[in-house]
């Protein structure tokens, strides 16, 4: 494994630009709220939390289509506007792969599995983005 | 809206284009062609697209430029715009950022992370943002 220091590559595992802790909301945080959550947090998109893990992922896409589409932003909420079809990734898959899978899946968050069910961080294309930015190999 | 805008040429290569957002944490920037026009705009995820599957062409020796991901032509919209009407404008062009322009200039992007912070105030109208900033109107 690289030490911490040296530049990451792109057939390094996920786990080395995953973000961590992972943001989640119950599924009756409304638009609104979730706006405030997506900007306090700096990221993307929030999990939403069901009883055995998450059920799905809102991300500033929904919250904005919400917008745009006149919704009532303090009525709408959380389980209204999340995506129930997860794409996950494990920690030692490759930055790369999961890069490809994201583009294949039309997704620019993909949370990463921990322990015993738990989700061990979340990836996005920003993360990827700095990676691929870095010097030519 | 972010001001002053961070711009791009259309003839640079996508590693300095991305160094460039990744340097200054924006997610798109506008992109001027030869002659100083805006004739697009160019956000990470094309840029990654960008390196992960590089465009078909001939002349593949040469490393691909910004034009060849960008998206183009650009919508625009005005400062005083609606932020639903920016919202939903945002979601049939398939963009994240906007550039805005006054009079023919280039004044600024808006983003869907400001979006996001004008439903987090209660501002989904410019006659809100102005009782907000003390102006009357």
């Amino acid at each position: 494994m690289p030490a911490e220091t040296e530049r990451v590559r792109t057939d390094d595992p996920v786990r080395r630009v995953m973000r961590a802790p992972v943001a989640s909301v119950t599924a009756d945080r409304s638009a609104r709220e979730l706006a405030e959550e997506l900007l306090a947090d700096e990221i993307g998109a929030v999990l939403v939390d069901g009883t055995h893990g998450p059920v799905g992922i809102v991300s500033e896409r929904d919250v904005i289509t919400a917008l745009a589409t006149g919704g009532d932003l303090d009525r709408l909420q959380a389980a209204d506007l999340m995506s129930t079809e997860l794409v996950w990734a494990d920690p030692q898959d490759a930055i790369g792969d999961v890069a490809r899978r994201m583009h294949d899946a039309g997704v620019r968050h993909v949370p990463v599995r921990g322990t015993s069910g738990t989700v061990g961080g979340m990836v996005s294309v920003r993360e990827i983005l700095d990676v691929f930015a870095g010097p030519a190999d | 809206m972010s001001s002053p805008v961070v711009t791009v040429r259309a003839d640079t290569p996508l590693v300095p284009a991305a160094a460039l957002l990744a340097a200054h944490g924006f997610t798109a920037a506008p992109v001027l062609g030869r002659r100083g026009t805006l004739i697009g705009i160019v956000t990470e995820s094309d840029l990654i697209r960008g390196r992960v599957a590089p465009p078909a062409r001939s002349g593949a020796d040469t490393p691909a430029l910004v034009e060849e991901v960008m998206t183009t032509p650009v919508e625009t919209v005005r400062r005083d715009d609606p932020v639903a009407q920016v919202a939903a404008l945002m979601l049939r062009s398939c963009v994240r950022s906007l550039p805005v322009v006054d009079e023919g200039e280039l004044v600024g992007v808006v983003t869907r992370r400001d979006l996001l912070r004008a439903v987090a105030r209660h501002e989904e109208t410019s006659a809100q943002v102005r009782r907000r900033r003390g102006v009357r109107s």
